[in-house]
Protein backbone atom coordinates (compact mmCIF):
# COMPACT_ATOMS: atom_id res chain seq x y z
CA UNK A 1 0.00 0.00 0.00
CA UNK A 2 2.91 2.61 0.89
CA UNK A 3 4.21 1.55 -2.51
CA UNK A 4 1.32 1.68 -4.36
CA UNK A 5 1.10 5.43 -2.68
CA UNK A 6 4.85 6.52 -3.65
CA UNK A 7 4.02 5.36 -7.36
CA UNK A 8 1.17 8.04 -6.90
CA UNK A 9 0.38 11.04 -8.63
CA UNK A 10 -0.24 12.71 -5.20
CA UNK A 11 3.40 11.69 -3.52
CA UNK A 12 5.35 14.67 -5.54
CA UNK A 13 2.30 16.84 -5.28
CA UNK A 14 1.73 17.21 -1.71
CA UNK A 15 5.10 18.68 -0.79
CA UNK A 16 5.18 20.81 -3.88
CA UNK A 17 2.05 21.75 -2.75
CA UNK A 18 2.91 22.67 1.02
CA UNK A 19 6.01 24.57 -0.44
CA UNK A 20 3.75 26.72 -2.20
CA UNK A 21 1.14 27.34 0.31
CA UNK A 22 4.10 28.44 2.55
CA UNK A 23 5.38 30.85 -0.28
CA UNK A 24 1.85 31.84 -1.04
CA UNK A 25 1.37 32.79 2.50
CA UNK A 26 4.58 34.38 2.65
CA UNK A 27 5.68 35.94 -0.49
CA UNK A 28 2.57 36.13 -2.51
CA UNK A 29 0.79 37.97 0.12
CA UNK A 30 2.74 40.78 -0.04
CA UNK A 31 3.67 40.74 -3.96
CA UNK A 32 0.21 42.01 -5.02
CA UNK A 33 0.25 43.39 -8.59
CA UNK A 34 -2.76 45.88 -8.89
CA UNK A 35 -3.37 45.40 -5.47
CA UNK A 36 -4.25 41.44 -5.78
CA UNK A 37 -3.02 38.47 -4.50
CA UNK A 38 -1.36 35.75 -6.68
CA UNK A 39 -3.25 32.10 -6.45
CA UNK A 40 0.45 30.10 -7.31
CA UNK A 41 -1.57 26.88 -5.94
CA UNK A 42 -4.26 27.47 -8.40
CA UNK A 43 -1.70 28.28 -10.98
CA UNK A 44 -0.42 25.21 -10.34
CA UNK A 45 -3.46 23.23 -10.80
CA UNK A 46 -4.59 24.82 -13.71
CA UNK A 47 -1.52 24.36 -15.45
CA UNK A 48 -1.66 20.24 -14.47
CA UNK A 49 -4.83 20.26 -16.27
CA UNK A 50 -2.65 21.79 -19.48
CA UNK A 51 -0.36 19.55 -19.02
CA UNK A 52 -1.81 16.89 -17.87
CA UNK A 53 -5.98 16.78 -19.20
CA UNK A 54 -8.67 17.16 -17.56
CA UNK A 55 -8.75 14.16 -14.79
CA UNK A 56 -5.03 15.58 -13.85
CA UNK A 57 -6.50 18.61 -13.54
CA UNK A 58 -8.64 17.67 -11.26
CA UNK A 59 -6.81 15.60 -9.18
CA UNK A 60 -4.01 18.14 -8.95
CA UNK A 61 -6.88 20.78 -8.18
CA UNK A 62 -8.49 18.59 -5.52
CA UNK A 63 -5.55 17.92 -3.34
CA UNK A 64 -3.75 21.22 -3.94
CA UNK A 65 -7.09 22.88 -2.82
CA UNK A 66 -7.48 20.56 0.19
CA UNK A 67 -3.93 21.74 0.96
CA UNK A 68 -4.48 25.26 0.65
CA UNK A 69 -8.21 24.75 2.97
CA UNK A 70 -6.28 22.75 5.30
CA UNK A 71 -3.69 25.84 5.34
CA UNK A 72 -6.31 28.47 5.88
CA UNK A 73 -9.13 29.23 7.43
CA UNK A 74 -11.88 28.89 4.34
CA UNK A 75 -13.97 25.71 4.49
CA UNK A 76 -12.54 22.49 4.14
CA UNK A 77 -13.53 21.42 0.30
CA UNK A 78 -14.43 25.15 -0.65
CA UNK A 79 -10.83 25.69 -2.37
CA UNK A 80 -10.64 22.21 -3.22
CA UNK A 81 -14.00 22.28 -5.03
CA UNK A 82 -12.96 25.56 -7.25
CA UNK A 83 -9.42 24.90 -8.17
CA UNK A 84 -10.37 21.20 -9.38
CA UNK A 85 -12.78 23.20 -11.51
CA UNK A 86 -9.70 24.99 -12.81
CA UNK A 87 -7.91 22.16 -13.28
CA UNK A 88 -10.98 20.26 -15.27
CA UNK A 89 -11.66 23.60 -17.52
CA UNK A 90 -7.94 23.89 -18.34
CA UNK A 91 -7.62 20.43 -19.26
CA UNK A 92 -9.68 21.53 -22.21
CA UNK A 93 -6.45 22.17 -23.73
CA UNK A 94 -6.51 18.39 -24.42
CA UNK A 95 -9.48 17.96 -26.91
CA UNK A 96 -7.51 20.16 -29.19
CA UNK A 97 -4.17 19.38 -28.56
CA UNK A 98 -2.33 16.51 -26.66
CA UNK A 99 0.96 17.31 -26.51
CA UNK A 100 -0.08 21.21 -26.71
CA UNK A 101 2.98 23.77 -27.48
CA UNK A 102 3.83 25.97 -24.22
CA UNK A 103 2.22 29.02 -25.20
CA UNK A 104 -0.96 26.84 -25.77
CA UNK A 105 -0.57 25.56 -22.24
CA UNK A 106 -0.35 28.93 -20.77
CA UNK A 107 -3.51 30.46 -22.54
CA UNK A 108 -5.46 27.47 -21.22
CA UNK A 109 -4.01 27.58 -17.81
CA UNK A 110 -4.66 31.10 -18.27
CA UNK A 111 -8.53 30.39 -18.82
CA UNK A 112 -8.64 27.59 -16.01
CA UNK A 113 -7.05 29.64 -13.44
CA UNK A 114 -9.64 32.29 -14.57
CA UNK A 115 -12.51 29.66 -13.97
CA UNK A 116 -11.53 28.40 -10.88
CA UNK A 117 -11.07 32.11 -9.27
CA UNK A 118 -14.34 33.18 -11.05
CA UNK A 119 -15.93 29.78 -9.00
CA UNK A 120 -14.66 31.31 -5.49
CA UNK A 121 -17.39 33.54 -5.06
CA UNK A 122 -19.70 31.64 -7.26
CA UNK A 123 -19.29 28.78 -4.48
CA UNK A 124 -20.04 31.20 -1.66
CA UNK A 125 -22.88 32.04 -3.09
CA UNK A 126 -23.78 28.88 -2.50
CA UNK A 127 -23.14 27.78 1.12
CA UNK A 128 -25.02 31.19 1.59
CA UNK A 129 -22.47 34.24 1.69
CA UNK A 130 -25.07 37.24 0.54
CA UNK A 131 -22.75 39.38 -0.96
CA UNK A 132 -19.67 37.56 -3.01
CA UNK A 133 -18.81 39.49 -5.08
CA UNK A 134 -16.41 42.42 -4.45
CA UNK A 135 -16.81 45.00 -7.03
CA UNK A 136 -13.27 44.75 -8.32
CA UNK A 137 -13.41 41.35 -8.73
CA UNK A 138 -13.14 41.46 -12.27
CA UNK A 139 -9.82 42.79 -12.06
CA UNK A 140 -8.89 40.01 -9.51
CA UNK A 141 -9.92 37.24 -11.89
CA UNK A 142 -7.76 39.04 -14.66
CA UNK A 143 -4.62 39.25 -12.88
CA UNK A 144 -5.18 35.86 -11.29
CA UNK A 145 -5.03 34.62 -14.46
CA UNK A 146 -2.54 36.47 -16.36
CA UNK A 147 -0.21 35.43 -13.40
CA UNK A 148 -1.25 31.76 -13.76
CA UNK A 149 -0.37 32.23 -17.68
CA UNK A 150 3.08 33.72 -16.71
CA UNK A 151 3.60 31.66 -14.25
CA UNK A 152 2.85 28.22 -16.57
CA UNK A 153 5.94 27.78 -18.64
CA UNK A 154 7.60 26.78 -15.13
CA UNK A 155 4.10 25.24 -13.77
CA UNK A 156 3.54 22.99 -16.73
CA UNK A 157 6.67 21.38 -16.53
CA UNK A 158 6.38 21.15 -13.12
CA UNK A 159 3.10 19.23 -12.69
CA UNK A 160 4.14 17.04 -15.14
CA UNK A 161 7.24 15.62 -12.40
CA UNK A 162 4.58 16.04 -9.59
CA UNK A 163 2.06 13.69 -11.91
CA UNK A 164 4.59 11.72 -13.61
CA UNK A 165 3.17 12.69 -17.15
CA UNK A 166 6.00 11.17 -18.79
CA UNK A 167 6.99 11.87 -22.88
CA UNK A 168 6.11 8.46 -24.43
CA UNK A 169 2.61 8.78 -22.54
CA UNK A 170 1.24 11.96 -24.11
CA UNK A 171 2.85 10.71 -27.53
CA UNK A 172 0.95 7.33 -27.20
CA UNK A 173 -2.13 9.16 -26.41
CA UNK A 174 -1.64 11.31 -29.49
CA UNK A 175 -0.88 8.76 -32.02
CA UNK B 1 -12.69 12.55 -27.90
CA UNK B 2 -10.91 9.15 -26.59
CA UNK B 3 -8.85 11.29 -24.41
CA UNK B 4 -11.87 11.52 -21.86
CA UNK B 5 -12.93 7.63 -21.46
CA UNK B 6 -15.64 7.00 -19.13
CA UNK B 7 -13.19 6.52 -16.16
CA UNK B 8 -11.12 9.90 -16.33
CA UNK B 9 -15.20 11.47 -16.71
CA UNK B 10 -15.88 9.52 -13.28
CA UNK B 11 -12.59 10.46 -11.90
CA UNK B 12 -13.60 14.04 -12.12
CA UNK B 13 -16.86 13.62 -11.14
CA UNK B 14 -15.81 11.92 -8.10
CA UNK B 15 -13.43 14.32 -7.06
CA UNK B 16 -16.20 16.89 -7.44
CA UNK B 17 -18.44 15.36 -5.40
CA UNK B 18 -15.81 14.51 -2.55
CA UNK B 19 -15.31 18.09 -2.18
CA UNK B 20 -19.06 19.40 -1.97
CA UNK B 21 -19.18 16.55 0.46
CA UNK B 22 -16.31 17.21 2.79
CA UNK B 23 -18.01 21.65 2.45
CA UNK B 24 -20.96 20.23 3.80
CA UNK B 25 -19.17 18.51 6.69
CA UNK B 26 -17.02 21.10 7.74
CA UNK B 27 -20.06 23.60 7.06
CA UNK B 28 -21.81 21.49 9.70
CA UNK B 29 -18.82 21.92 12.25
CA UNK B 30 -16.48 19.09 12.32
CA UNK B 31 -14.47 18.61 15.52
CA UNK B 32 -12.16 15.85 13.30
CA UNK B 33 -11.48 18.87 10.69
CA UNK B 34 -10.71 21.62 13.47
CA UNK B 35 -8.52 19.30 14.79
CA UNK B 36 -6.91 18.23 11.49
CA UNK B 37 -6.57 22.06 10.16
CA UNK B 38 -5.12 22.99 13.57
CA UNK B 39 -2.08 20.11 13.59
CA UNK B 40 -2.16 21.08 9.57
CA UNK B 41 -1.06 25.00 10.40
CA UNK B 42 1.24 23.75 13.06
CA UNK B 43 3.13 21.66 11.09
CA UNK B 44 3.40 24.48 8.37
CA UNK B 45 4.64 27.05 10.92
CA UNK B 46 8.63 26.06 10.33
CA UNK B 47 7.87 25.75 6.74
CA UNK B 48 6.29 29.26 6.97
CA UNK B 49 9.12 30.63 9.07
CA UNK B 50 12.07 29.32 6.61
CA UNK B 51 9.60 31.07 3.39
CA UNK B 52 9.76 34.47 5.33
CA UNK B 53 13.15 34.17 5.39
CA UNK B 54 14.00 32.83 2.34
CA UNK B 55 11.38 35.32 0.08
CA UNK B 56 12.84 38.64 2.55
CA UNK B 57 14.85 40.12 0.10
CA UNK B 58 12.56 39.46 -3.00
CA UNK B 59 10.27 40.92 -1.44
CA UNK B 60 12.44 43.96 -0.18
CA UNK B 61 13.26 44.48 -3.66
CA UNK B 62 9.55 44.23 -4.92
CA UNK B 63 8.32 46.93 -1.90
CA UNK B 64 11.44 48.73 -3.24
CA UNK B 65 10.13 49.21 -6.83
CA UNK B 66 6.64 49.82 -6.53
CA UNK B 67 6.35 51.54 -3.15
CA UNK B 68 9.11 53.99 -2.85
CA UNK B 69 7.64 56.80 -4.38
CA UNK B 70 4.65 56.04 -2.28
CA UNK B 71 6.52 55.91 1.15
CA UNK B 72 8.22 58.94 0.37
CA UNK B 73 4.61 60.88 -0.11
CA UNK B 74 3.19 59.15 2.29
CA UNK B 75 6.36 60.04 5.13
CA UNK B 76 5.83 63.65 4.06
CA UNK B 77 2.50 64.23 4.73
CA UNK B 78 2.85 62.13 8.18
CA UNK B 79 5.39 64.43 9.26
CA UNK B 80 2.91 67.55 8.65
CA UNK B 81 0.38 65.47 10.09
CA UNK B 82 1.65 64.56 13.13
CA UNK B 83 3.26 68.34 13.36
CA UNK B 84 -0.62 69.20 13.10
CA UNK B 85 -1.68 66.30 15.86
CA UNK B 86 0.56 67.32 18.59
CA UNK B 87 -1.28 70.54 19.25
CA UNK B 88 -4.87 68.45 19.21
CA UNK B 89 -3.08 65.43 20.95
CA UNK B 90 -2.73 67.71 24.47
CA UNK B 91 -6.48 69.42 24.02
CA UNK B 92 -8.23 65.87 23.34
CA UNK B 93 -6.31 63.62 26.45
CA UNK B 94 -7.30 66.50 28.16
CA UNK B 95 -11.04 65.88 27.01
CA UNK B 96 -10.27 62.23 27.59
CA UNK B 97 -9.40 62.34 30.88
CA UNK B 98 -12.83 64.54 31.81
CA UNK B 99 -14.99 62.22 29.60
CA UNK B 100 -13.56 59.31 31.78
CA UNK B 101 -13.66 61.12 34.73
CA UNK B 102 -17.84 61.55 33.84
CA UNK B 103 -18.46 58.43 33.03
CA UNK B 104 -16.87 57.16 36.47
CA UNK B 105 -19.14 59.97 38.45
CA UNK B 106 -22.48 58.59 36.42
CA UNK B 107 -21.06 54.22 36.89
CA UNK B 108 -20.74 54.38 33.38
CA UNK B 109 -18.68 51.48 31.42
CA UNK B 110 -16.25 52.96 29.66
CA UNK B 111 -13.83 50.93 27.17
CA UNK B 112 -10.61 50.98 29.70
CA UNK B 113 -12.76 48.89 32.34
CA UNK B 114 -11.97 45.58 29.52
CA UNK B 115 -9.43 43.63 30.13
CA UNK B 116 -7.04 43.55 27.01
CA UNK B 117 -5.07 40.52 25.30
CA UNK B 118 -2.19 42.06 22.62
CA UNK B 119 -1.23 39.64 19.89
CA UNK B 120 0.91 39.71 17.43
CA UNK B 121 -0.24 39.58 13.83
CA UNK B 122 1.43 36.02 12.08
CA UNK B 123 -0.30 35.66 9.01
CA UNK B 124 -2.84 37.06 6.50
CA UNK B 125 -5.39 34.99 4.44
CA UNK B 126 -3.66 34.57 0.75
CA UNK B 127 -6.55 34.80 -1.04
CA UNK B 128 -8.18 37.75 -2.44
CA UNK B 129 -11.78 37.43 -0.74
CA UNK B 130 -11.58 36.93 2.35
CA UNK B 131 -10.41 39.75 4.37
CA UNK B 132 -7.98 37.44 7.41
CA UNK B 133 -5.20 37.80 9.48
CA UNK B 134 -3.93 35.42 12.04
CA UNK B 135 -2.65 36.02 15.53
CA UNK B 136 -0.39 34.26 17.86
CA UNK B 137 -3.20 34.61 20.84
CA UNK B 138 -5.73 31.91 21.59
CA UNK B 139 -8.51 30.54 23.54
CA UNK B 140 -5.35 30.00 26.49
CA UNK B 141 -5.75 33.61 26.47
CA UNK B 142 -9.26 34.31 27.55
CA UNK B 143 -9.90 34.90 23.94
CA UNK B 144 -13.54 33.74 21.73
CA UNK B 145 -15.19 34.20 18.81
CA UNK B 146 -17.32 37.54 18.55
CA UNK B 147 -14.26 39.51 20.44
CA UNK B 148 -13.85 43.40 19.12
CA UNK B 149 -10.25 43.95 18.06
CA UNK B 150 -8.41 47.03 18.09
CA UNK B 151 -5.54 48.59 17.34
CA UNK B 152 -3.95 52.00 18.17
CA UNK B 153 -6.00 53.65 15.66
CA UNK B 154 -9.27 52.30 16.50
CA UNK B 155 -11.34 49.18 15.42
CA UNK B 156 -9.76 46.23 13.17
CA UNK B 157 -12.26 43.50 13.35
CA UNK B 158 -13.37 40.80 14.92
CA UNK B 159 -12.34 37.54 16.20
CA UNK B 160 -13.64 34.20 13.60
CA UNK B 161 -12.30 31.17 14.57
CA UNK B 162 -10.11 30.54 17.80
CA UNK B 163 -7.28 27.79 18.62
CA UNK B 164 -5.53 27.00 22.25
CA UNK B 165 -2.68 29.30 20.78
CA UNK B 166 -3.89 31.33 17.80
CA UNK B 167 -6.75 33.27 16.14
CA UNK B 168 -8.04 34.13 12.89
CA UNK B 169 -9.52 38.07 12.99
CA UNK B 170 -11.88 39.18 10.09
CA UNK B 171 -11.03 42.77 9.44
CA UNK B 172 -13.18 45.66 9.15
CA UNK B 173 -13.19 45.45 5.17
CA UNK B 174 -14.31 42.13 5.07
CA UNK B 175 -17.73 41.60 3.27
CA UNK B 176 -18.87 40.10 5.95
CA UNK B 177 -18.14 41.83 8.63
CA UNK B 178 -20.84 44.28 10.49
CA UNK B 179 -21.12 46.47 13.19
CA UNK B 180 -23.27 48.44 15.09
CA UNK B 181 -22.27 51.80 14.95
CA UNK B 182 -22.74 55.25 15.79
CA UNK B 183 -21.71 59.27 15.18
CA UNK B 184 -22.03 60.86 18.53
CA UNK B 185 -22.53 64.35 19.11
CA UNK B 186 -23.81 65.31 15.43
CA UNK B 187 -24.18 68.79 15.06
CA UNK B 188 -27.61 70.02 14.55
CA UNK B 189 -28.80 70.97 11.50
CA UNK B 190 -30.03 75.06 11.32
CA UNK B 191 -33.62 75.09 11.09
CA UNK B 192 -35.07 77.00 8.67
CA UNK B 193 -37.55 79.83 8.73
CA UNK B 194 -38.05 82.06 12.20
CA UNK B 195 -34.45 82.90 13.75
CA UNK B 196 -33.72 80.70 16.79
CA UNK B 197 -34.73 82.52 19.99
CA UNK B 198 -31.56 84.67 21.13
CA UNK B 199 -29.53 82.62 23.91
CA UNK B 200 -28.81 85.18 26.56
CA UNK B 201 -28.97 85.65 30.66
CA UNK B 202 -32.15 86.68 29.75
CA UNK B 203 -33.63 84.30 27.43
CA UNK B 204 -36.23 81.58 29.36
CA UNK B 205 -34.54 78.68 30.06
CA UNK B 206 -35.68 75.39 28.44
CA UNK B 207 -34.90 72.19 30.85
CA UNK B 208 -34.11 70.33 27.54
CA UNK B 209 -31.54 72.60 25.57
CA UNK B 210 -30.02 75.12 28.91
CA UNK B 211 -28.33 74.32 31.54
CA UNK B 212 -27.44 77.30 33.68
CA UNK B 213 -24.50 77.97 35.33
CA UNK B 214 -23.68 80.11 38.17
CA UNK B 215 -20.83 81.18 39.37
CA UNK B 216 -19.99 82.35 42.84
CA UNK B 217 -21.29 85.93 43.06
CA UNK B 218 -18.54 87.32 43.54
CA UNK B 219 -14.40 86.51 43.14
CA UNK B 220 -12.09 89.27 44.70
CA UNK B 221 -8.71 89.23 43.42
CA UNK B 222 -5.99 92.13 45.12
CA UNK B 223 -2.83 92.12 43.66
CA UNK B 224 -0.71 94.36 45.09
CA UNK B 225 0.83 96.22 42.39
CA UNK B 226 0.46 94.37 39.37
CA UNK B 227 -2.83 93.32 37.69
CA UNK B 228 -2.77 89.91 35.61
CA UNK B 229 -5.00 90.26 32.98
CA UNK B 230 -5.80 87.28 30.17
CA UNK B 231 -7.08 87.96 27.17
CA UNK B 232 -9.28 85.59 25.99
CA UNK B 233 -7.38 83.26 23.58
CA UNK B 234 -4.13 84.76 25.16
CA UNK B 235 -1.22 82.79 27.09
CA UNK B 236 -2.49 82.53 30.78
CA UNK B 237 -0.03 84.26 33.03
CA UNK B 238 0.99 86.79 30.76
CA UNK B 239 0.68 90.21 32.60
CA UNK B 240 0.83 93.59 32.74
CA UNK B 241 2.12 95.78 35.87
CA UNK B 242 0.85 98.54 37.12
CA UNK B 243 1.25 101.03 40.04
CA UNK B 244 -1.79 100.73 41.70
CA UNK B 245 -3.96 98.25 43.57
CA UNK B 246 -7.07 96.79 41.55
CA UNK B 247 -10.10 94.81 42.66
CA UNK B 248 -11.75 92.61 40.29
CA UNK B 249 -15.23 91.44 40.57
CA UNK B 250 -17.06 89.02 38.50
CA UNK B 251 -20.80 88.57 39.44
CA UNK B 252 -22.19 86.31 36.66
CA UNK B 253 -25.24 84.07 36.18
CA UNK B 254 -24.53 82.94 33.27
CA UNK B 255 -27.52 80.61 30.42
CA UNK B 256 -25.72 78.56 27.95
CA UNK B 257 -27.45 76.70 25.42
CA UNK B 258 -25.65 73.26 24.76
CA UNK B 259 -26.48 71.47 21.76
CA UNK B 260 -28.41 68.62 21.77
CA UNK B 261 -25.55 65.79 21.55
CA UNK B 262 -28.18 63.46 19.46
CA UNK B 263 -26.25 60.10 17.72
CA UNK B 264 -27.45 58.28 14.85
CA UNK B 265 -26.77 54.62 14.53
CA UNK B 266 -26.47 52.88 11.72
CA UNK B 267 -24.24 49.54 10.73
CA UNK B 268 -20.98 49.81 9.44
CA UNK B 269 -20.29 47.05 6.74
CA UNK B 270 -16.81 46.29 4.80
CA UNK B 271 -16.94 46.04 1.22
CA UNK B 272 -13.44 44.35 0.85
CA UNK B 273 -10.43 44.82 0.46
CA UNK B 274 -9.47 48.60 -1.57
CA UNK B 275 -12.80 49.83 -1.01
CA UNK B 276 -14.48 52.44 1.24
CA UNK B 277 -15.90 51.18 4.42
CA UNK B 278 -19.35 51.92 4.37
CA UNK B 279 -21.74 53.26 7.18
CA UNK B 280 -25.45 51.97 6.11
CA UNK B 281 -28.89 51.75 7.48
CA UNK B 282 -28.89 55.36 8.59
CA UNK B 283 -32.61 56.33 9.52
CA UNK B 284 -33.51 58.97 6.69
CA UNK B 285 -35.02 61.82 8.05
CA UNK B 286 -33.49 65.61 8.24
CA UNK B 287 -31.10 64.33 10.95
CA UNK B 288 -29.26 62.91 8.16
CA UNK B 289 -28.92 66.19 6.93
CA UNK B 290 -26.39 66.84 9.67
CA UNK B 291 -23.63 64.30 9.24
CA UNK B 292 -20.40 66.00 8.22
CA UNK B 293 -17.09 64.48 6.43
CA UNK B 294 -14.50 64.10 9.65
CA UNK B 295 -17.31 63.13 12.18
CA UNK B 296 -16.17 60.50 14.12
CA UNK B 297 -17.93 57.08 14.19
CA UNK B 298 -17.61 54.61 16.92
CA UNK B 299 -19.15 51.54 18.29
CA UNK B 300 -22.38 51.33 19.56
CA UNK B 301 -22.16 48.74 21.82
CA UNK B 302 -25.64 47.28 23.94
CA UNK B 303 -26.86 44.40 24.91
CA UNK B 304 -26.93 42.61 21.37
CA UNK B 305 -23.71 43.94 20.25
CA UNK B 306 -20.21 41.42 20.28
CA UNK B 307 -18.56 44.95 20.54
CA UNK B 308 -18.40 47.57 23.75
CA UNK B 309 -19.10 50.99 23.09
CA UNK B 310 -16.86 53.80 21.93
CA UNK B 311 -14.27 51.98 20.22
CA UNK B 312 -13.69 54.47 17.58
CA UNK B 313 -14.03 53.23 13.77
CA UNK B 314 -12.94 56.37 12.01
CA UNK B 315 -14.51 59.72 10.49
CA UNK B 316 -16.77 59.58 7.85
CA UNK B 317 -14.70 60.66 4.60
CA UNK B 318 -17.82 60.96 1.88
CA UNK B 319 -21.44 61.13 2.19
CA UNK B 320 -23.74 60.18 -0.62
CA UNK B 321 -27.64 60.44 -0.62
CA UNK B 322 -29.36 58.35 -2.68
CA UNK B 323 -33.31 58.97 -3.77
CA UNK B 324 -35.74 56.21 -2.22
CA UNK B 325 -35.68 55.34 1.39
CA UNK B 326 -32.40 53.93 0.98
CA UNK B 327 -30.79 56.61 3.37
CA UNK B 328 -27.65 58.22 2.66
CA UNK B 329 -24.40 56.06 1.89
CA UNK B 330 -21.98 57.18 4.60
CA UNK B 331 -17.85 56.48 3.49
CA UNK B 332 -15.62 56.20 6.58
CA UNK B 333 -12.26 56.19 6.57
CA UNK B 334 -10.88 53.91 9.19
CA UNK B 335 -8.93 55.04 12.03
CA UNK B 336 -6.74 51.93 12.38
CA UNK B 337 -4.08 51.02 8.96
CA UNK B 338 -4.95 47.63 8.41
CA UNK B 339 -2.05 47.41 5.84
CA UNK B 340 0.16 47.75 8.38
CA UNK B 341 -0.62 45.37 11.26
CA UNK B 342 2.16 44.27 13.51
CA UNK B 343 0.35 43.88 16.95
CA UNK B 344 -3.47 44.02 17.85
CA UNK B 345 -5.39 43.88 21.19
CA UNK B 346 -8.40 41.78 21.91
CA UNK B 347 -10.96 43.65 23.98
CA UNK B 348 -12.16 40.82 26.61
CA UNK B 349 -15.49 41.87 26.53
CA UNK B 350 -18.55 39.55 26.05
CA UNK B 351 -22.20 41.44 25.83
CA UNK B 352 -24.51 40.20 28.04
CA UNK B 353 -26.56 37.91 25.29
CA UNK B 354 -22.93 36.30 24.88
CA UNK B 355 -22.30 35.77 27.91
CA UNK B 356 -26.02 34.50 28.94
CA UNK B 357 -25.68 32.30 26.81
CA UNK B 358 -21.69 30.56 27.70
CA UNK B 359 -23.77 30.64 31.30
CA UNK B 360 -26.80 28.38 30.70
Amino acid sequence: MIAAFIQSPVFRLLPVGVILLALQNTLFVDLQPAGVIVQVLLALAAAAGAAGGADRGALAGFVLGLIYDLGTDSPIGATALTMALGGVVAGIAWTIMVDPPWWLAAVFTTIGAAAGELAVPVLRIFIGEAEAFEPRFTRVVIVVAIAAGALSPLFVPLSRWCLRIRKPDWKALAE
Amino acid sequence: MGIYSPVRRRLIIALLLSSVLLLTLDLRGNQIFDTMRNGFQQAMDPLESAAEVVSRPIRNAWRGITQYDDLADENEDLRRQLEAQRADQITYRAAVIEFQALLELNNLPSLSDYDAVTARVIGETPNNLDQIIEIDKGEDDGIDVGMAVVSEGGLVGKVTRVFDDRSFIMLVRDQRFAVRAKVPGAAPEEPEGPEPPPTSANAIPNDDLTTTTTLPPSTTTTVPGATSSTAPGGIPGSSTSTTSTTSTTIAATTTTTIPPTEKETGTVVGQGRGEPILLRFVRENIDAGRFEVGDAVMTEGGEGSLSPPDIPIGTISRIRRQSGSAGPMIEVQLGADLERLSFVRIVLYQSLEEAAGDGG
